[in-house]
């Protein structure tokens, strides 16, 4: 169950070559207390009362021996009722193997940390209860990104795409007076609503296969991010122009094959394609216009 | 894509295009399917009646429109499913010509076959 390496002594077999009984006795008393240890914790796992759940972890590390070719690591967690996958994953890390390695925070699908690949769809670990998967349940790191640990991926890719469409605002004129707040309608708040829940968990661009296999598409995130900004109605003239500019390259919102798996994955139930489709109008309905 | 875009570059056109295209051919495929196979059957299609129906100057020229708008659709869509895999610089550049002269030389000879089946 462990990934650990096993323990080797190292310590004494160079130095006293002569102790060589003692060094035999205390590797012997060694190997006894690891075996009870194995034994007292398979007992363990064997007590747990009531219903238990088995879960199915990638396990992958290319820095540690034992652990470079990528496989599954069983464990038997007790079942409660309520338990989410990010709770078995933390029971997994906290009672057998101190080694699995994931990203959680806030447990309240807020934080946009841990987004795994569980049963085969990509979902947030704290968010999906286990009562409501197939048992076994198999937990994997974000598919089409590499994986740095375990079920840890690496994020540099997706932050960069977020950070291409220019994520902030840009207003022409800022209210008068010091303390005036940047006023929106009520309309356009509900228009823009939805596209601000984005987490940034990466489960859409994970999902989708044109960002699986065109690195330079922006992805479902970032042109949500776009839509976000673009049809706030504070933002300025100047950056939304900008920003349609940047949407409506090659590998903007074009891309997009409204295959719905972005929208199908959000933990937020963002209508992430709607938002991209939306986009493509205005981009052709601002190219069209030559008045 | 992280890097700052250097230039305007709009797809907007060709995206509008695959649209209009398929709405066109949408209606004209149906009408083939309807007039050329279920109507009269394949068995039955010959020299003669092709000639006859292209004679017709609105049957030409929406042949003709079929034809442009197959082609442009067909092609675009390889090409856009070939970007879609991530396919960059010689590659791409390689595929923008071999599907631009294939899509050319099938409207120039299409249109050849039609005039010389009219009779024009």
């Amino acid at each position: 169950m462990s990934t650990q390496t096993p323990d080797t002594e190292t310590e004494s077999e160079a130095e006293q070559p002569s102790s060589k009984p003692h060094h035999e006795r205390r590797l012997a008393e060694k190997r006894e207390r690891a075996e009870t240890k194995e034994a007292e914790r398979a007992a363990a796992a064997q007590e747990i009362k009531g219903e238990t759940v088995e879960l199915k972890v990638f396990r992958f590390d290319p820095e540690i021996e034992g652990k470079e070719e990528p496989r599954f690591d069983s464990f038997t967690i007790p079942f409660e009722k309520g338990m989410t996958v990010l709770d078995a994953l933390i029971y997994a890390r906290d009672q057998y193997d101190s080694s699995l390695t994931f990203r959680h925070s806030c447990r309240q699908a807020v934080c946009g940390s841990d987004a795994f690949f569980i049963n085969g769809r990509q979902q947030l670990g704290c968010q999906t209860q286990m009562a409501d998967l197939d048992w076994p349940v198999r937990v994997e790191p974000l598919p089409h990104q590499d994986v740095v640990k375990d079920l840890v991926v690496e994020m540099d890719h997706f932050y960069d795409q977020m950070e291409a469409v220019d994520p902030f605002f840009d207003p022409d004129d800022l209210p008068e007076g010091e303390l005036e707040e940047q006023r929106q309608s009520p309309e356009n708040r509900e228009n823009i609503k939805l596209s601000t829940r984005c987490i940034w968990c990466g489960a859409c661009m994970s999902s989708c296969n044109i960002a699986a296999g065109d690195n330079k598409y922006l992805g479902p995130a970032a042109i949500n991010k776009a839509y976000r900004f673009y049809m706030d109605e504070r933002e300025g003239e100047q950056k939304r122009q900008e920003r349609l500019e940047i949407i409506e390259q090659e590998h903007g919102v074009w891309r997009c094959q409204t295959q719905f798996s972005c929208t199908n994955v959000c933990p937020k139930d963002i209508p992430l394609t709607e938002h991209i489709q939306e986009l493509k109008r205005e981009a052709v309905k601002q190219n069209l216009k030559f008045w | 894509m992280a890097e700052r875009y250097s230039s305007f570059r709009s797809g907007s056109t060709a995206w509008l295009l695959q649209r209009i295209t398929a709405a066109f051919l949408v209606v004209v495929l149906a009408f083939h399917f309807f007039n050329l196979h279920f109507v009269t059957h394949a068995a039955n299609i010959e020299f003669a009646g092709s000639q006859a129906r292209m004679q017709n100057v609105g049957y030409f020229v929406t042949m003709v429109l079929f034809l442009v708008t197959a082609t442009f659709h067909g092609v675009n869509g390889i090409y856009n499913a070939l970007v879609n895999q991530g396919i960059e610089g010689n590659a791409k550049r390689a595929a923008q010509v071999v599907l631009g002269v294939a899509g050319l030389l099938l409207v120039v000879q299409g249109i050849r076959v039609a005039i010389a089946l009219a009779g024009f």
